[in-house]
């Protein structure tokens, strides 16, 4: 049979299955049965009552009156119709109703239908039309496909074809030779019933056969159920495993269906986005989605779905709070059967740290090429001048600045001037050169900046007229003050102005911006070293030039008194010769001396040898040596008396430092007085060397303690030496641990004071107190 | 059938458990039935099979007929209630006699109507059939004075006279009330116009009283006809 066939396959049964599967395929096969007599009898009833409508309406339209003459009445038929056809009906329906089902009432509805075709044949005049409800009615009996109802209507038929044939056979057969008719007629019927009994009978297997197959198919979803049961249960178990883990997961997991919404999240994507799982379900996670971002992941999102592929996409979710978070999504399609995509699962990484990392890496290439070209461009000049023009371009343009200007710490005054500009027209430039910043009027910024500060001014932020003027002039709405270092002492400020923007610095400029002060310092110490440098080489040069000249004064009054002395005229000059001779040769030794101590202060080989010194022995030593040191006849050099007083120092270190000054007193004062003083005060005592020389100029005060340095270093130079004296002075008190103050005026002379401590226990903790202090 | 099926199958009311309950009372029931619905059956058998009065018409044509007889043929004379629905099986029965016969008979319909009543009383459906028949005329007979010339009562009484004006037949071409197909009067007529020889020269007439109490055999008292041999 097809049908069985189509719900093949089978499942494999036992006997004892085999022997359940049939009892329930009968069981089945009766329920059936049962209800299609039931359903079958309520139809029967519902189709007599119609049919005992019908006959009425038939015998009201076909003969509703009789008449005699021109009187009429109710046709006889109307009645039959009514009253013998619902006798007919009535009793069937009510059994059709009240007893469906069984066997008595579907019998008693057969005979019923025939007794109604009787009826109607009667009614209608015997019309042909009227035997086929006859046969129609077998056909609707076979509703019931059970063939033993075709018995007791055939017996009807055949009964009243009978009884018809036998008294009236016109009635039935229109014609009236044909005593055996009847015979015929039944025999029609009986033909008809042969193929409904077989129809019935066949149906009947049929339905033993669905009831099998449906037996089967019981059979069969109870074992499937047992199936899906067990199959449940580990797939719950499953379920559990993977929301355990779900739930444990470090990484967000989502999943949707086939149209992209989403149908789970784990917690982990709630800890990430800071919202409930639930928020998340349906659309509900494109709230979390930047807004700048949605479009492009809806697209992502509606691509994955169409061409069912795996996606990775980076984007930001921003939490309730506000805090954008950077996420690495993942997804991966669910394929049924391995074409149908029934959704998507997904993964969800918090990526903010290493997309903040990737920035700062990025921000921090950036930073590197602009400050490495930066500092190729700042190192590749050693000039001041161009390295400050060339500061101030660059600073502009890496910055992105409209215009730059650098100020630098004037030495002395401590004011702070523009040196270099760029961007400023030459109106605006010039007037800017002559302003002149006092460190004492911008302590906080100057402090802020001492502290290796990059400092943001605006114009709402400054107060100080200048800076107010400066910024409204140039039209700045910020100003970028970058500081300058040499060491750790504040030289100078560059600036970067903008004049569009009051954006305060992203981290990427401000790293820019302390790389060019770091930069700039550099190369600013490097231009100063290199001028020192080439500042020491003209030094040195003209030390050489110097000392040349001084080796070869003396050199030349030795030969020439010694020639002179080798003369026989001069003999009676030879006493004053030699004393010139030994003169100048004692001024050569102690250039020599004075060399010599230098390159023994350069090498770090002179170390003091501290003690108790009697200031009168020392004054005892230098008043022999001064007396017979040349000086003008006009000087007079004065000594005050030391008393007892005695120092914690180097004998010969401090001979030599005051021999030094009175010396230079003595070469710089044409006439007057030098005086040498030593007054005491507390623990100190304070050696004055004063004259009333020619003086020195403030212009070369800050010089005077240099090597090589002369205030007037040339050839031509009125007064000799190598420039070293002070140079040694300055070194040795140093060494001593006392400080060396100068105080001098143009024409009125110069005044050296010295403090150094005096003997006491505890000299070596106040030495060291004053080298600290100095 | 398992009882738990009925209980489970069938709408329950008090009759249909007393049925169930007590087979006695089904039996009773199915048994008082079959004698109604028999004895239903019977009594309209009865009045199918009843027939009508039939008149006596004259044996020969009447002379003061208004209906003009073919001299050379037989003439047939139908008279019908306008309204009778017996009678359309008899105009069934006069279509087909006349398919056969049409060229061998003269045949007249007449249609009676009380004088008071209008001429669209008349004019039925079986008047327009019975126009529509080939060689046929229709009549209408006031007060019905032309059947009463031929003494005819029910609707559906039929005579044939021959050209000589003997009449030939007389009675119903209908087996039964309304009831068309074979039937002994047609059977006549037509073996009488093409053979001469009839089985029967008269049946009975099944249909409505053409003139009710205005008949003449209800004006005189006469009974119901009886078949004779007019011949």
């Amino acid at each position: 049979m097809r049908a069985t066939e189509v719900l093949e396959p089978r499942p494999v049964m036992s006997s004892e299955t085999d022997g359940a599967l049939v009892a329930r395929a009968e069981v089945l096969f009766r329920q059936h049965r049962q209800r299609l007599y039931a359903r079958t009898d309520r139809l029967f009833a519902g189709l007599m009552l119609f049919q005992w409508a019908a006959a009425i309406a038939a015998a009201y339209v076909v003969s509703p009156l009789t008449w005699e003459g021109p009187v009429s009445r109710t046709h006889v038929h109307v009645w039959a119709a009514i009253f013998l056809g619902g006798a007919i009906t009535l009793f069937p329906v009510m059994l059709g109703l009240l007893r469906s089902g069984h066997a008595s009432t579907r019998h008693t509805i057969a005979v019923s239908q025939m007794l109604m075709s009787a009826l109607l044949i009667h009614l209608t005049g015997g019309r042909i039309e009227t035997h086929f409800h006859v046969f129609g009615s077998l056909a609707f009996l076979g509703f019931y496909r059970d063939w033993k109802i075709f018995v007791p209507a055939t017996l009807i038929v055949a009964a009243d074809h009978f009884l018809r044939g036998a008294y009236w056979p016109e009635s039935v057969y229109g014609v009236t030779s044909a005593p055996w008719r009847w015979v015929e007629h039944a025999g029609w019927v009986i033909f008809e019933d042969v193929f409904l009994v077989d129809a019935c009978l066949q149906s009947v297997r049929e339905m033993r056969g669905i009831a099998h197959q449906q037996a089967q198919l019981e059979l069969v979803n109870e074992q499937t159920e047992r199936t899906v049961r067990a199959r449940t249960v580990e797939l719950r178990a499953s379920e559990d495993v993977f929301r355990s883990l779900s739930a444990a997961s470090p990484t967000g997991i989502f999943r949707t269906d086939a149209q992209g919404r989403v149908t789970y999240f784990n917690a982990r994507w709630a800890e990430i986005v800071g919202r409930a799982p639930s928020d998340g379900l349906g659309d509900g996670w494109m709230r979390c989605v930047h807004p700048e971002d949605l479009p492009t992941v809806l697209r992502n999102r509606d691509s994955a779905l169409r061409e069912r592929r795996e996606t990775v996409a980076e984007f930001r979710a921003v939490r309730p709070d506000g805090e954008v978070r950077w996420v690495q999504v993942r997804t991966k399609p669910m394929l049924a059967d391995g074409t149908a995509s029934v959704g998507h699962v997904g993964t969800v990484e918090d990526i903010t740290v290493r997309k903040h990392a990737d920035a700062a890496r990025e921000e921090h290439a950036r930073t590197s090429a602009a400050l490495a070209r930066i500092g190729q461009d700042l190192l590749s000049s050693l000039e001041t001048p161009v390295l400050l023009e060339r500061l101030c371009q660059l600073t502009a343009t890496v910055l992105s600045a409209d215009y730059s200007n650098t100020w630098l710490r004037q030495d002395g005054t401590n004011q702070y001037v523009p040196v270099a500009g760029y961007g400023l027209r030459n109106d605006q430039w010039d007037a800017l050169r002559t302003i002149r910043l006092n460190p004492e009027e911008f302590v906080a910024l100057l402090g802020r900046l001492g502290r290796g500060m990059v400092v943001e001014l605006t114009p709402a932020s400054v107060s100080h007229p200048i800076l107010a003027g400066l910024l409204a002039r140039h039209g700045a709405r910020m100003v970028a003050c970058i500081p300058l270092h040499r060491g750790g002492d504040l030289i100078g400020i560059q600036v970067a102005a903008y004049r569009d923007s009051a954006t305060a610095f992203t981290p990427e400029r401000a790293g820019i911006a302390h790389g060019i002060s770091q930069l700039a310092s550099t190369a600013l110490t490097n231009a100063r070293l290199v001028e020192e440098i080439a500042e020491a080489s003209r030094l040195k040069s003209e030390f050489v030039s110097t000392m040349s000249h001084e080796l070869r004064t003396p050199l030349n009054v030795i030969i020439g008194y010694t020639e002179m002395l080798a003369d026989e005229e001069c003999q009676d000059q030879r006493a004053r010769l030699l004393g010139q001779i030994r003169q100048s040769s004692v001024e050569l030794l102690d250039m020599v001396v004075a060399t010599l101590d230098l390159s023994r202060i350069a090498a770090g080989k002179d170390d003091p040898h501290f003690q108790t010194v009697p200031l009168g022995a020392v004054w005892a030593d230098l008043i022999a040596d001064f007396a017979a040191f040349p000086r003008p006849s006009g000087v007079t050099l004065r000594w005050s008396d030391p008393g007892e007083l005695a120092l914690h120092s180097d004998r010969r270190k401090l001979k030599a430092i005051l021999k030094n000054l009175i010396e230079n007193a003595l070469k710089f004062t044409p006439a007057g007085e030098v005086s040498v003083e030593c007054p005491a005060k507390d623990d100190l005592c304070t050696l004055r060397v004063r004259d009333t020389g020619i003086g020195i100029a403030p212009a070369d005060l800050p010089f005077i303690f240099d090597m090589f340095r002369q205030v007037d270093g040339s050839e031509t130079r009125s007064y000799g030496g190598a420039g070293l004296g002070l140079y040694i002075v300055h070194t040795l008190i140093t060494q001593l641990g006392g400080r060396i103050e100068v105080d001098s005026e143009i024409g009125r002379g110069t005044l050296f004071q010295l403090t150094l401590p005096l003997a006491r226990s505890d000299h070596a903790t106040q030495a060291e107190q004053l080298a600290v202090a100095s | 059938m398992s009882p738990m099926a009925c209980s489970v199958l069938s709408p329950r009311g008090m009759v249909g458990r007393v049925l169930d309950q007590r087979p006695v009372a089904l039996l009773a029931f199915g048994f008082a039935w079959t004698i109604v619905v028999a004895t239903g059956l019977g009594v309209l058998w009865h009045y199918q099979t009843a027939a009508g009065i039939a008149g006596a018409p004259p044996t020969r044509w009447p002379r003061d007929s208004r209906i003009v007889p073919a001299n050379d043929r037989p003439t047939l004379v139908v008279a019908l209630h306008p309204h009778c629905p017996c009678s359309r099986a008899s105009m069934e029965e006069l279509d087909r006699l006349m398919a056969r016969v049409h060229d061998r008979v003269s045949a007249h319909v007449l249609f009676i109507k009380p004088r008071e009543l209008s001429d669209d009383w008349m004019h039925t459906d079986l008047w327009r059939r019975a126009a529509a028949i080939r060689g046929v005329a229709v009549l209408g007979d006031v007060d019905g004075i032309e059947a009463e010339r031929f003494n005819a009562a029910t609707s559906g009484q039929t005579m044939l006279y021959a050209a000589d004006g003997r009449l030939l037949f007389s009675g119903g071409i209908t087996s039964s009330r309304g009831h068309a197909g074979d039937n002994a009067g047609r059977s006549a007529i037509v073996a009488l116009l093409t053979s001469r020889i009839a089985a029967t020269r008269s049946t009975p007439v099944f249909g409505c009283s053409l003139l009710g109490a205005h008949a003449p055999h209800a004006r005189d008292g006469s009974t119901r006809a009886e078949t004779r041999d007019v011949l």
